[in-house]
Formats: structure tokens, C-alpha cells, sequence
């Protein structure tokens, strides 16, 4: 970790749902920092808690049935759980922006595109309607809307898939935030789209400096924008670090796999070898055994790992800040030729 | 471990047996009705008077029909609990005989209205085309008429009785059920498992029997559950009008009808039909109500 | 590329679904192509890979072929039978040789039918003759051949997760043996973690069973691995078809080259040098897709049209 404090200090976040089911922990005891202009990919699958945590930190977590049950959220310094929902409102939008899935259900289709640039920069800076209006043609063209001075009298259905993406993208970025979180924001996209709206953010993060957590379920997006990446798993962190570092050398079961499930778009017919599945299912979160949650999907998993849930600690022999929650090791094993 | 043990049924088939136990449907509809309490008051209610309607014979302590020229209009007593009508008739006998008019008219003129409602509806819906537009040309000129003003009309039509005010009841509430059924059987032919059922080659008979009405169901049954309470009123102001049931059997709108000329000096005669009336309706909304929020499958996810 | 050429199993031809566009006070109707001029042969165990960006009009393909949305114009055979001209009927009895298997296991389950009841549905469509305890033996080796356990017959479909969900659906698809499967975007809806055990499967049952399939997907890594062939749609018109050997390793059409170059790449280093490489390369127009042209045996790329 760099010496500069973190701008995000996540210690220790766990948030629960009570359903008709039972209580679903679905996240436990999150903990990471993020450092100004640090970009971090989150990984994982649904029910992976990679986007509760975020949500919960915001105070988007509907409650009931959602609680947070544990933990402190520190931006710059102070504990966004703490916060009333009056000043967390005022850090919602103004210092933390956010880019979600469906570009379409996050914007008001009664509301002009240029309407709903502009709201936050009235409501959190107190912009006049003109000088809102001025800031939000801007931010259009910033996003790279042609024509964007015409383009904020448009209603959203006016407007492509790509270009609502970007739209949302104005808005998380409308008030200069010191953080830009997207939750799969280009996973609706195709992929030509994703790609442009991949190059837009990693200019804007040059041209302003926000820092960026970026959730995905795809690896190789994460690969190409992140400098740190983060997986997750059944409410945990079980891998974190360099990108470099996890992708050449994972450590946890659950990442290698992951990494090892994807077919290589290089490798032609001839050459193929049958994908390597991760066997099972996601576990059902409302019953958590006790011990490592992969582990009854994890063909290296040792007896400790069905007993005792293995913590986040620094990788033995690979760079600093390469974490991994692990009872076993993995190029050893791998070296023996277990899990082929 | 080779690579073709992966895919064997004993390999793959582990993690479903790992699925956690699941309560039965009907169990896990329950905890989630009986988590309301209005609902559940509700239903309580129901229950009891079901109760009244089936064994009044056994529970009124009078016969409903017996006057009594000694007891004219008495105030409540030990001896008749609900006091006496203008006849000197026990008013909780009536009251409790009456039950039998108030929920029989509610629950025979909806199983009515259902019976041709849902058919229709379905044909709207499914057939589509110039069946549909027939079928909602006349529904829609059905529900410009309001529904009591239409009781009414066909009850006058048909002849004061109240077999007659049950079927013209139903068929006032039948145009309810269409417009219903036919939104809801075009929402879910939308739905892609109807699309899977058409791949495997279902005949549109069976998609609509086998695929969409189970679906549909659980709406019918809550607007059915509603629709009692608002037949239950219907049958009690027919009954005021002397449209429904004749005297001298009890019914709670005639007893209120015959209540309202002695409001000074017997009040308990139109109090008693008034609160009956109020309890039943409330009870039958606050069932319905529940009925939705317990089968709304939003929650199930 | 096969010495012989087998006898397609299914042959389309010139495939295109319309759609008419109306102003609503009723004025001149024009037309939406959605898909037009589309041909196509699958073989026998062959699978055609169908990618393309939304809208591009995959979807509407797999409905047309499957006679679920029938086409506007063009010539589905199916070893022969033209499938357009059969009557509902024939259709019907035809479905048990032609199946499909759907983008969202959450919606293409009926919720009030048990997972068992929905398997055999089939069966009771198209062996009414078969007698009870057969049914359920017959269902429950489906269970099992799709890496489920039989005891959950009797469950419901939000009692399963997405991916067991998805081998539902495939059970059902295979439980009459068909020689040919529309899979519709069959992994897009699932985990990562769930997609390679379902891709896997698909496989295996190909070997076995010697299925065809047209795997329509926009997943082009997928798409890659599993498919012999890959047809590449671009506004409802076919950009270029080939071996997917040939296609991925020497794509022609500007569009194909766009299509590939935007995969990322689970690799940092190479993700990284793929982005920048993007960046600064010039942005290419991609022309109108005309009629397609052979240009070497096998590999189809549409010439651009005259406007």
C-alpha cells in the first residue's frame, strides 16, 4: 500500500437480508482501501456481494429487508455510515458518481437528457439554471456526444444505447467526483460499444484524476482498466491485487478457475482443449457452512478449508499488496500436477 | 480426477443435493400471509362467519321467522341478545340467518361472474383478432354502466328474488373478470416460457390451459376475494330496494331497509345488519389484500 | 474444410422477416428489413455460430428457422421439407426433430410447473402412448444425462439455481432425441462461473446424440471455441461466413475486423497493448453489406453496396 491515506477505507463491511428464507449474509466482512486516482476492478458472480457492498455504502440498500450489521465505510475521513441520510445525499452525486447496468431505467424518460445532467449540479453546487445548462453541454461533449449543445433538449429514448451509457457517465461526473463507481455499466453493451465506452473512462481518468471502481463479471475488461483487481466470492474478498500479479499468478482457487473457464479467443479448433468448468453451483447464501465457501466446489480444497474460513493475508513470495484467503497453495499444488 | 469424470450425473449431481431443504409452496404462502395481521383478522372473520352461514340453524336461538307480538321492538336483553324487530323477531337470529344471504350472494354471483369471465377473457386474450374485439367492445360497454347501477337494472329486470339478484350480481361483475383475465393472459403469452412451450410443439389448447391459466390464477382469485365484498354490498342494497331476498327471510340490506323507519325508537335494528355488513366487506378486502401481497411473485426472488 | 460434402440438414435460403412500419394517422406504410437476403447450410453434427451486436437481428434468425416468428420471405428446409409450407399440424410433430433452447432460464421455465412435469412434457405431447412408470424413468435418465439428480423432479423452477435451470431446459430439449437445436444466446444469462459447465455440455451431447446446432451468441470467445462454422450478422444481413478457424484468424469484412478487435482480452498486458492499439487506430467506415462472395472455398464476405 502507497503511504498516502486511502480516499475509500472499507474496514470490515457486512450487510445482511432477511428473506422468508432466512438471513443472507451477503456481505462479510469486506475490508480494502482505495488510493486517489487508484482504479480497482471488482470481480465476481451474482450473490458475490460484489455490488451490495458498494450499494451499501452509499445507503442504497433498501431496509428493510437489507442491514448493515458490522463494519466502517471511511471516505476521505469520514464514515459514510455514520452519515445522516441528508449529508450522504450530498456525497451520493456530488463526490462519489455512479454508473449503473441499465442506462435506461437509471435515466428519467419524462426528463430531458440535458434536465437531468444539470439536476445535480443545482442541487449539489448551486448552479443556476443557465450556468447548469452551460456545465451540461459541456459534459456532453466530454463524454463525446456530437452536437451536444442540440442533444440536451433529446429525451433519452432519443438516444442510443452507447450514448445513454455516456449520458449516465455525464451525470456520475457531473460535480467532479474524487470517485466514479460503475456497477457492470457496459454489460449491456456490445462489445464494440463496451470498448468505446472503455476508452472514454481511461481518457477521463487521465483528463480528471477521479479514482474508478469499476464491478464486473468479466475478466478481460478488468484486465486492460485496472490497476488493482478484486475478486469476490460468496460475500468475501478471496483474491486482491496487482492486476499483474492475480492474473499470472492467482493464488485462490476460486480466481484461477475463473481464469481458466474462458476459452482462448486465439487458440484455433485444431489446438482446443475442453474448457475447464468450475463444477457446482454458486452456494445458497441463506445456509453458509462454516468454513471456505468455495470449498465444496474446490477440487484442491484441504480438510481446513471445509472447517475454518481461511483470511485475506499477503502472498508469500509475489508482490506487495497480492492478497489471497487461502489454506492452500496453489503453485504447489498446481506444480505436483493436481487440478491439472 | 479425468477430464470426462466432470460431466458424469454422479459428479455434476452433488451440488443440487447440496440444495438447502425448501419449504412446501403452501407453507411458504402461508408465513408470508400470516406475517399481516390485517389479513389474517381478516380471514378469522371470514372463518366465522362461514361458520354462522353453515350451522345457523344450530347457533341462532331463535327461529328467524318466529314473531313474537309480546316482544315488539325490545331493546336488547339476556333473552335476545341483538333485541327484537317490529314482528318481535330476534334480531341476532336474523342476523345470523341473514349470513347465509349476504356470503351466499357474494360467493355464488362471483363464482358467476368467474365462470363466464374467465373463459372470455381467455379467448380475448389468446385468440386475439376480431373475437377480441368483439368480446371487449361489449365488455367495455358493460363497464361504462357502474357496476350497482347495473345490479340494479338487471334485478328489476329479471324480478325481485334473491336468486334473481345473485345472477344479476354476476353478470354485472362479469365484465370485471374479462378486462382482467385478458390483460393478464396477454402478459404472460408474452412471456418466453410460453414460446418455450410452443417450441416443443404444445397445440394453443393446451398453452392456454397447461401454460397461462396456472399463472393466472393467483390475480382471479385476489380479484375474486375483492369482488365478494363489493357483491356483498351489491346483495345488501338490492336487498334494502326489496330486489333481493323477500320477505319474510332474513337478509341484512332488507333488515336495514325495514331498520330505517324506526331509527329513533329501535336503533339496534339497523345497527346490528349495519355492523354485519361493515364486518363482512372489511373482512373479504383485508383476505383479498393479503391474497395479493402473499402470491405478488416479486417477493419470491 | 470436409473432402465431401455432406447433405445439409438444414438449408435456408435467402431468409428475411418484415415487419411493416405505419405512421398512426395511417399514412404511406413502409417496410423494416430486420433480416434480409440471409442463406445458410448446417450439417449433420455441425454447429453454425450466429454472432452479431443486438439488433442485429440473431434472435430473429433462430425464431424464423424454428418457425416460432416464421420468416417473410425465403426457404427454411429442413432435409428437404420446406418448413414454411407445412401446415401447424405437420409443424408440430416436426418440433420433436427441431428444438430450442432459450437466452433466460428464469423466463423460459413455466414457475408453476414442477421441474419433473416440465421434462416430460414432451413425451406427453409426442408418445402419449408411453405409460406412467416409463415416463418417469425416461425423465429421470434426462435428470441425470444433464448432471442433475432425479430426486428434485418434484421441484419448482425458483428452486434451482440459473445454471440448473439452464440443464432443465436442455434436458427438455433432448428428451426426443432432435437432430437439430436453436441455441439462443444459451449462456448470457448465466454466471461466469456456470457458463463453461453448460458449454460443455452442449458439447458432449453433440457428440453423442450427433446433433446440429445454430449457437446464436454475441459472446465471440464462446463462440470460437464451440462453433465449426460462424456467420457473422450485421443489420439483419450476413457480413461474412466461414470455418471459424478462417474467420477469427483472417477476418475480410471492416465490420468482422471491428468485431474482434473490440473482444478484451483476460490478459493485462496484452488487454492493455489491444486497448492502445485500439486507440489509435483510425476508425474505419464499414459499408452496407450487399451480396456475398466467395472469394476463397468456404469463406463468404459481403461485397459493399451500391447505394
Amino acid at each position: 500500500m502507497s503511504d498516502s491515506p486511502p480516499l475509500l477505507d472499507v474496514r470490515d463491511l457486512a450487510v445482511a437480508f432477511d428473506t422468508d428464507g432466512g438471513t443472507v449474509r451477503a456481505v462479510n466482512g469486506v475490508a480494502y482501501g482505495l488510493r486517489e486516482g487508484e482504479t480497482l476492478g471488482i470481480v465476481g458472480e451474482s450473490g458475490s456481494g460484489k455490488s451490495v457492498h458498494v450499494l451499501a455504502m452509499l445507503g442504497l440498500v433498501p431496509r428493510p429487508p437489507g442491514r448493515i450489521t458490522g463494519g466502517q465505510v471511511l471516505f476521505q475521513g469520514r464514515d459514510l455510515l455514520a452519515l445522516p441520510e441528508r449529508h450522504l445525499r450530498r456525497v451520493r452525486g456530488a463526490e462519489i458518481g455512479m454508473v449503473f447496468q441499465d442506462p435506461m431505467s437509471s435515466l428519467n424518460p419524462a426528463m430531458t437528457v440535458g434536465a437531468q445532467i444539470a439536476e445535480p449540479l443545482r442541487l449539489h453546487r448551486g448552479l443556476d439554471g443557465r450556468s447548469a445548462r452551460a456545465r451540461a453541454r459541456d459534459l456532453l461533449d466530454l463524454v463525446r456526444i456530437p452536437d451536444a449543445a442540440r442533444r440536451l433538449d433529446h429525451y433519452p429514448h432519443e438516444f442510443s444505447g452507447g450514448q445513454r451509457q455516456r449520458v449516465m457517465i455525464a451525470i456520475g461526473l457531473a460535480c467532479r467526483p474524487k470517485l466514479l463507481i460503475a456497477d457492470e455499466a457496459t454489460t449491456a453493451l456490445d462489445v464494440t460499444v463496451q470498448a468505446e465506452i472503455i476508452a472514454l473512462v481511461q481518457d477521463l481518468k487521465r483528463e480528471i484524476g477521479m479514482a474508478i471502481i469499476w464491478i464486473t463479471h468479466d475478466l478481460g475488461v478488468v484486465a486492460g482498466i485496472a490497476d488493482t483487481v478484486q475478486v469476490m466470492y460468496a460475500g468475501r474478498i478471496v483474491e486482491r491485487g496487482p492486476v499483474e500479479a492475480v492474473f499470472s499468478d492467482p493464488r485462490n482457487a476460486y480466481t484461477l478457475g475463473l481464469l481458466r473457464s474462458l476459452p482462448d479467443l486465439t487458440r484455433g479448433r485444431a489446438g482446443r482443449r475442453r474448457l475447464r468448468q468450475i463444477e457446482g453451483s454458486p452456494p445458497d447464501m441463506r445456509f453458509s457452512p462454516p468454513g471456505d465457501p468455495f470449498a465444496p466446489r474446490n477440487p484442491f480444497a484441504t480438510p481446513r478449508c471445509r472447517i475454518e474460513a481461511p483470511p485475506l493475508a499477503q502472498v508469500a513470495g509475489s508482490v506487495p499488496g497480492h492478497l489471497a484467503a487461502a489454506w492452500y497453495d496453489l503453485p504447489a499444488l498446481l506444480a505436483q500436477g493436481a487440478g491439472r | 480426477m479425468s477430464e470426462a469424470d466432470l460431466s458424469t450425473p454422479a459428479a455434476v449431481a452433488a451440488p443440487v443435493a447440496a440444495l438447502p431443504p425448501e419449504p412446501g409452496a403452501l407453507r411458504a404462502f402461508w408465513r408470508r400471509f400470516s406475517r399481516r395481521r390485517g389479513a389474517l383478522a381478516g380471514l378469522v372473520i371470514v372463518v366465522l362467519l362461514g361458520i354462522l352461514a353453515l350451522g345457523a340453524e344450530w347457533i341462532a336461538p331463535f327461529d328467524p321467522t318466529a314473531t313474537d307480538w309480546g316482544a315488539v321492538r325490545a331493546a336488547p336483553d339476556p333473552t335476545h341478545l341483538f333485541g327484537t324487530d317490529e314482528v318481535g323477531r330476534d334480531v341476532l337470529s336474523r342476523i345470523v340467518f341473514g349470513t347465509r344471504a349476504s356470503l351466499g350472494a357474494g360467493l355464488t354471483s362471483v363464482a358467476l361472474a368467474v365462470a363466464l369471465g374467465l373463459p372470455l377473457g381467455m379467448l380475448a386474450g389468446y385468440a386475439g383478432g376480431v373475437v377480441d374485439g368483439a368480446i371487449m367492445r361489449l365488455t367495455d360497454a358493460l363497464l361504462a354502466i357502474p357496476f350497482l347501477i347495473l345490479a340494479i337494472a338487471l334485478a328489476a329486470f329479471l324480478g325481485p328474488s334473491l336468486t334473481n339478484a345473485m345472477v344479476a350480481i354476476g353478470l354485472s361483475a362479469t365484465s370485471i373478470f374479462v378486462r382482467l383475465t385478458r390483460a393478464q393472459v396477454q402478459a404472460v403469452a408474452a412471456e418466453e416460457f410460453v414460446e418455450a412451450a410452443r417450441a416443443i410443439g404444445n397445440p394453443p389448447w393446451r398453452i392456454a390451459l397447461r401454460h397461462i391459466l396456472p399463472n393466472i390464477v393467483p390475480a382471479i382469485l385476489v380479484q375474486a376475494t375483492l369482488t365478494i365484498a363489493a357483491a356483498i354490498i351489491a346483495e345488501a342494497s338490492l336487498s334494502f330496494l326489496g330486489l333481493g331476498q323477500q320477505p319474510p327471510e332474513p337478509s341484512w340490506g332488507s333488515m336495514l331497509n325495514t331498520a330505517k323507519n324506526f331509527l329513533d325508537q329501535a336503533p339496534w335494528m339497523a345497527i346490528w345488519p349495519g355492523v354485519s355488513i361493515f364486518l363482512a366487506v372489511l373482512a373479504f378486502n383485508l383476505v383479498g389484500d393479503g391474497l395479493r401481497d402473499a402470491l405478488d411473485p416479486r417477493e419470491r426472488r | 474444410m470436409r473432402p465431401v460434402k455432406p447433405e445439409p440438414l438444414l438449408s435456408v435460403r435467402n431468409l428475411g422477416k418484415h415487419y411493416p412500419r405505419r405512421h398512426w394517422w395511417g399514412g404511406k406504410a413502409s417496410v423494416f428489413r430486420a433480416v434480409e437476403g440471409v442463406s445458410f447450410d448446417i450439417a449433420p453434427g455441425e454447429t453454425l455460430g450466429l454472432v452479431g451486436e443486438s439488433g442485429s437481428g440473431k434472435s430473429t434468425i433462430g425464431r424464423a428457422v424454428t418457425m416460432l416468428n416464421p420468416p417473410s420471405t425465403g426457404t427454411v428446409a429442413f432435409e428437404g421439407t420446406d418448413l414454411r409450407l407445412l401446415p401447424a399440424r405437420e409443424m408440430r410433430r416436426m418440433r420433436r426433430r427441431i428444438q430450442m433452447i432459450f437466452q433466460d432460464p428464469y423466463a423460459a421455465l413455466n414457475p408453476r410447473m414442477s421441474a419433473g412435469a416440465y421434462v416430460a412434457e414432451p413425451f406427453r405431447l409426442h408418445q402419449p402412448e408411453m405409460g406412467r412408470a416409463e415416463r418417469r424413468d425416461a425423465v429421470a435418465g434426462l435428470f441425470q444425462r444433464v448432471g442433475l439428480d432425479p430426486r428434485f423432479a418434484g421441484r419448482y423452477p425458483h428452486q434451482f439455481s440459473g445454471g440448473q435451470r439452464q440443464r432443465l431446459c436442455i434436458a427438455r430439449a433432448i428428451a426426443l432425441t432432435p437432430s437439430f437445436i436453436v441455441a439462443d444466446e444459451p449462456i448470457a444469462a448465466l454466471d461466469v462461473s456456470i457458463q463453461a459447465q453448460v458449454v460443455n455440455l452442449l458439447q458432449d451431447l453433440q457428440e453423442e446424440l450427433g446433433l446440429s446446432y445454430l449457437f446464436i451468441s454475441h459472446d465471440l470467445r464462446m463462440v470460437r471455441y464451440l462453433c465449426h462454422r460462424v456467420a457473422v450478422l450485421r443489420r439483419g444481413r450476413i457480413v461474412e461466413l466461414a470455418d471459424s478457424d478462417t474467420l477469427y484468424e483472417d477476418p475480410r469484412h471492416p465490420y468482422t475486423r471491428a468485431l474482434l478487435g473490440a473482444v478484451p482480452v483476460p490478459d493485462p498486458a496484452a488487454e492493455r497493448a489491444r486497448l492502445r492499439a485500439t486507440r489509435e487506430a483510425p476508425a474505419v467506415a464499414i459499408p452496407e453489406a450487399g451480396a456475398l462472395e466467395e472469394i476463397a472455398p468456404g469463406h463468404w464476405v459481403a461485397q459493399a453496396a451500391h447505394v
